[in-house]
């Protein structure tokens, strides 16, 4: 199984948007995925249509095991299930600082999933806490969605620092550009100044409409709107990606 | 009701289609929404034992895959791509993975033949819950028999299963419905491939080689043995035509099983039938045992391709192939004539005299037959205690000295006495019986596997002899020679092994098992 984390400490930047879409192109080649929503406003779970049910919290999910596989729904996509979020993740981190070894809960609770699927995605809340340390442990790759300003770069690299400080793999930490507008030269120049650098995707997510109207259609633009730029750059993405981990 | 772990099979009352739901009660109160509609053509197979079916699978080929499913909630166990549509398929041939895996558990040695095929309309809905999120799927399939396009179909189920995590949601929406009495009912993936096989005229479990009849003790011996014939006469029947499609081995061996089963038992109990009568019909049946002997022959050696060049000294450039390949083209000569003679006067002669006999009510006359008013408690005490005494008798002649054909006429006399035992086995004792018969098999396995390694060493032999001296016949007799050397190893070694088989058997406390077995019927 191989787990990727949609993960950027900034929010807004198109990381529920990117977890919905490569997820769901993952799952397309009949190799069955699982989505976890780590975020408890739920976008994810929301695009998909899926609610957990009124038992499940964060204390379940600390649980782990069959606490969490019972959750597990499927989406309206063959081979794609979806681990919903709830409201009561916004104390995950405090929680989570209460278990014994923290860092390495999420992936000893998500240890057994390896048998029944073949990619696992976070789709994690912006910032850099305890929970974020537990997805970087639980992780093969780390995505990091981008917009091209100066703020957004800044925040990889305060990822990347923050790695090497503890001493974490940074050859797990993908970047990509998301939300591009090419009509904006800052966009065009930031774009450009990362096209060379080690780590960086080059296939960019532009802003286009058609994602934001998911939140219309609720479902991946991918299967709503094959054709969108949007929808063809989300293919382009998966399918550098897949490369670059073999 | 649970929340639903698997599909739940439906069967409207009415029968109505499902496209016109206001009138189908169960549907109408869901939320649906189509997806799609799709013709399928589906082949199932099967062993002629069943033996899938008695594994609790059933094998479907459709779209170009076969698939494997439990007879218990169809759900699929494996599946492999399958392009062919074949008539039928050994285990071995289909691409390695679960999927053969699972087929050869069910059998190495049947192939799995066509045992009907439908034409399926599929269309399938979305059961929609909160927020028109799919809880579950719901496919409408009506049958139709493969051979009659455009005919009326001949049955309809209807399946829901839900999606990961909303069991619990369509449990509770499907208790809303109305009561199931009104317009529809439950069924079992189990009673929908009943309802496919029974309307192509397959029956699972029909057939059967063991013998399982279920005597009357104080029935007449005539009467009981008559019973027996008629089972393996069916059974003759019923294999005639998969050896002559030569669809694998088992056809001709049960088909012989049969065969010598009657003769034997015709041939114990001599005092049961007229012998004028019945004279005819043991030549008949000797005369069936001898013309496939040959055929038999090659199955066995042919079932041994794999077995044999492993027992070759390895790296050495020796090859069986030619011996295989031989072998193949004299099977298929003599299949050819078997087959022909099956088909042929003469011997459908003989298989309608054999029914008319086995139809005839009439006890025969007292002074050609004189037991055959006995009581079968009675003949089943004496004749399996006179056939007992032989095997102990005979048995206890043999030393290491003895020569081949004596274990192998002890080998034939087990034989008689495993007839016997189950023949009657449903007056017997049962626990103590199978107990017998256990103990009997350790003993006929040592000896067939001695008599079986001398006859295919006098069989290899022979045909070494018979060669035409040249270079390739030389390269195949080296190779049939070392095979030879080890199946004489091996048969030395089953020698080695019979005295104290032997010994085990010739025990006090079996002895007492076996009186304790006979003694009941007394």
């Amino acid at each position: 199984m191989k787990s990727i984390a949609l993960y950027s400490i900034k929010g807004g930047v198109g990381k529920t948007a990117a977890a919905v879409n490569l997820s769901w192109l993952a799952s397309r080649d009949s190799s069955p995925t699982l989505l976890c929503d780590l975020d408890p406003q739920g976008a994810s779970s929301f695009y998909f249509r899926v609610t957990a049910s009124d038992k499940y919290n964060s204390d379940k999910f600390l649980k782990g095991s069959k606490k969490i596989y019972r959750q597990i729904r499927a989406t309206d996509f063959e081979n794609l299930d979806l681990l919903p979020s709830d409201i009561s993740y916004r104390n995950l981190d405090i929680e989570l600082s209460e278990e014994k070894n923290p860092r390495k809960r999420l992936k000893k609770n998500l240890s057994d999933l390896g048998e029944a699927y073949e990619f696992l995605f976070f789709d994690c809340p912006p910032n850099l806490t305890l929970l974020s340390e537990s997805v970087f442990a639980a992780s093969d790759i780390i995505l990091v969605p981008m917009i091209p300003t100066t703020l957004s770069v800044r925040t990889y690299w305060q990822l990347l620092s923050f790695f090497e400080k503890n001493e974490l793999d940074t050859s797990r930490i993908r970047a990509f550009f998301s939300m591009g507008e090419h009509r904006k030269t800052m966009h065009r120049e930031i774009i450009d100044e990362f096209s060379e650098t080690p780590g960086f995707l080059k296939s960019t997510i532009p802003y286009n409409s058609e994602i934001e109207k998911m939140g219309l259609y609720r479902a991946p633009v991918n299967a709503h709107r094959p054709m969108s730029s949007a929808a063809q750059a989300y293919r382009q993405l998966w399918g550098e990606l897949i490369a670059s981990i073999g | 009701m649970e929340a639903l772990s698997d599909t739940l099979f439906f069967r409207l009352i009415d029968q109505e289609s499902i496209n016109g739901r206001q009138n189908v009660d169960f549907a109408g109160s869901l939320n649906l929404k189509a997806v799609s509609s799709r013709k399928e053509r589906h082949l199932f197979y099967d062993t002629f034992d069943n033996d899938a079916w008695q594994k609790g699978m059933v094998i479907v080929r459709k779209k170009g895959r076969l698939e494997i499913l439990s007879l218990e909630h169809g759900k699929v166990l494996a599946e492999c791509g399958f392009k062919e549509s074949p008539a039928s398929f050994f285990a071995a041939s289909i691409p390695e993975g679960k999927a053969r895996e699972l087929l050869l558990e069910c059998s190495d040695l049947r192939a799995f033949s066509r045992i009907c095929s439908t034409e399926v309309s599929i269309s399938t809905w979305k059961i929609l819950g909160d927020n028109q999120k799919t809880i579950a799927l719901l496919d409408s399939e009506s049958f139709r028999k493969a051979a009659d396009q455009g005919q009326e179909e001949f049955t309809r189920f209807h399946a829901v299963t839900p999606l990961k995590g909303y069991n619990k949601e369509l449990a509770r929406m499907l208790r809303a419905l109305p009561e199931p009495v009104d317009s529809y009912r439950v069924t079992s993936f189990r009673e929908k491939i009943l309802q496919i096989f029974e309307n192509s005229g397959y029956a699972p479990g029909a057939y059967s080689s063991k013998l399982r009849l279920q005597l009357d003790p104080d029935a007449t011996i005539h009467e009981s043995v008559k019973r027996l014939l008629q089972f393996t006469f069916s059974i003759m029947a019923a294999n005639e035509h998969g050896i002559r499609h030569d669809i694998d081995s088992e056809f001709l061996h049960d088909y012989r099983v049969a065969i010598r089963r009657s003769r034997s038992i015709l041939r114990q109990l001599r005092g049961v039938f007229d012998p004028d009568r019945t004279a005819w019909l043991l030549s008949g049946l000797r005369d069936l045992g001898k013309r496939t002997n040959q055929l038999r022959d090659c199955d066995v050696y042919l079932l041994r391709k794999e077995e044999y060049p492993n027992l070759l000294p390895q790296q050495s450039n020796l090859s069986l192939d030619r011996f295989f390949q031989d072998l193949d083209t004299e099977k298929a000569t003599m299949l050819r004539q078997f087959s022909i003679y099956l088909a042929g006067t003469e011997y459908r002669t003989f298989m309608n005299g054999f029914q008319a006999f086995i139809s005839e009510t009439a006890l025969p006359d007292q002074e050609q037959a004189p037991d055959s008013g006995l009581s079968t408690r009675n003949v089943a005490a004496k004749s399996i205690r006179k056939a007992w005494k032989k095997v102990i008798i005979r048995g206890r002649k043999i030393d290491t000295e003895a020569a081949d054909a004596d274990l192998h006429e002890l080998r034939i006399d087990c034989k008689k006495l495993r007839y016997l035992l189950e023949f009657f086995s449903s007056i017997l004792p049962r626990r103590e019986t199978t107990r017998l018969v256990g103990h009997l098999k350790t003993l006929q396995d040592n000896l067939g596997e001695f008599v079986d390694l001398s006859v295919q060493i006098t069989f290899i032999l022979e045909r070494i002899v018979a060669m035409v001296p040249n270079g390739e016949n030389t390269r195949l007799a080296a190779s049939l020679g070392a095979l030879v050397a080890v199946l004489d190893r091996l048969k030395e070694m089953a020698r080695d092994q019979f005295a104290e088989t032997f010994r085990k058997f010739d025990d006090q406390q079996i002895r007492e098992l076996f009186d304790h077995v006979i003694t009941s019927l007394e």
